[in-house]
């Protein structure tokens, strides 16, 4: 199995606003191609956006649907405020679907 | 009327929410006789001040925007030393003299972060360096991700909503006495009810008064899609973090104020005046704030 590690600060001047967002979902995007699975590293991040979120996890759980969170994307170097505001935000997008 | 023929604006320290809005309202310059005050001078009198907030700086920010877009030479006179100091420490006048906003100097008063022009370039910086600017002048060890996620989406809904003609303006400051960090984001767009019946209107679904139609832009997902990629999480993601530290959020939107207070509870009005656009005040209460938290190394599943 291949993975391949995505630390969030080199990719993106921010976490606030879509174009951060936009430039996280680019990296996830190529590295799908080519590699199993994802680590997103959180390192020194304390805080995400909506709008980060909604170009960056959003629009990959558009594109490929919830599964490929399930399967191939993990987090770490995340303090519990991140992983609770991702969760938060992945729970959010579940309760907007249709059933 | 002065010799010059030129406008007198006496700024005031309102704590009436009516009357700051009568007084935005009635000095904006699309309301100045021009007749009366031909000169392209106007002047910001200060001799009426006492205690100026974050949330009188904000609007006072996009008001002077608004005279300095018309061509205006904005002036800041009689200040009481106070007033004088507070403003100096961090650079208004520099603000009025049209330098460059977003680059100032630190301030002389570490309690007061510089007022911030909103602009799209700049979004991802202004929150991250508030919340380090505070923590490391104050809150050594405490965590403030709550002030600058609620900076960022405020004033990405500045972007995607407000339709302002003018930048919106940010200015944040603390209290010690009251242990509060004021913050304040505030535009002179078309209002969050306009918006929202206008959406509504555009979807041939009926409008609503405007206290619902703001209650109804806080509800989850629910968003009026100026862009593609708004999905209605914002409100709720600043509202959880206020609740979460035990603080308070005044949002005041056109004719309609809405209120979080620090027990929880809500409180809503239909104000008598129109706020020209939107003002937003979160009071973080200082005590409540969290502990740095320690990075964890593990891996772990998000869904």
């Amino acid at each position: 199995m291949k993975t391949e590690k995505i630390i969030i600060k080199d990719i993106t001047s921010g976490t606030t606003s879509n174009i951060d967002g936009l430039n996280l979902k680019i990296a996830i995007i190529s590295s799908l191609d080519r590699t199993d699975n994802i680590i997103l590293s959180f390192e020194g991040i304390s805080a995400l956006s909506s709008s980060f979120l909604n170009s960056s996890i959003g629009e990959i759980v558009d594109q490929y649907g919830f599964d490929i969170l399930k399967d191939r994307i993990i987090i770490t170097n995340y303090t519990s405020s991140i992983a609770n505001n991702i969760k938060w935000y992945i729970n959010n997008l579940r309760h907007t679907e249709y059933h | 009327m002065s010799q010059d023929k030129a406008k007198t604006i006496f700024v005031i320290d309102f704590n009436s929410i009516e009357s700051h809005i009568k007084w935005i309202i009635s000095n904006r310059v699309h309301n100045l006789d021009r007749r009366q005050f031909p000169s392209k001078l106007v002047k910001f009198d200060f001799q009426r001040c006492r205690n100026l907030k974050p949330y009188h700086i904000a609007p006072l920010a996009c008001l002077i925007h608004e005279y300095q877009a018309k061509g205006y030479i904005v002036k800041l006179i009689n200040s009481p030393d106070n007033i004088k100091a507070y403003l100096e420490s961090f650079h208004f006048n520099q603000f009025c003299n049209k330098e460059n906003i977003n680059n100032f100097p630190a301030p002389t008063d570490p309690k007061t972060l510089p007022l911030w022009r909103i602009e799209k370039t700049a979004t991802s910086v202004y929150p991250a360096q508030a919340q380090k600017y505070f923590e490391n002048n104050h809150f050594n060890g405490k965590d403030l991700f709550a002030l600058s996620l609620s900076l960022a989406e405020l004033m990405n809904n500045v972007f995607d909503h407000s339709e302002s003609k003018i930048p919106g303006y940010t200015f944040t400051q603390f209290n010690s006495s009251r242990n509060q960090i004021i913050t304040c984001v505030c535009d002179f767009g078309i209002g969050i009810p306009y918006k929202v019946n206008h959406y509504l209107k555009q979807i041939n679904k009926p409008t609503i008064d405007n206290l619902a139609a703001l209650i109804k832009s806080f509800e989850i997902s629910f968003s009026t899609l100026s862009r593609p990629h708004n999905r209605g999480f914002g409100w709720d993601n600043i509202f959880s973090n206020v609740k979460a530290l035990k603080s308070k959020i005044l949002i005041v939107s056109n004719n309609a104020m809405y209120w979080i207070l620090d027990n929880g509870s809500e409180k809503t009005c239909l104000l008598k005046g129109n706020f020209p656009g939107t003002s937003v005040v979160i009071y973080l209460d200082s005590r409540n704030l969290p502990l740095k938290e320690e990075e964890l190394t593990d891996e772990l599943k998000i869904f």
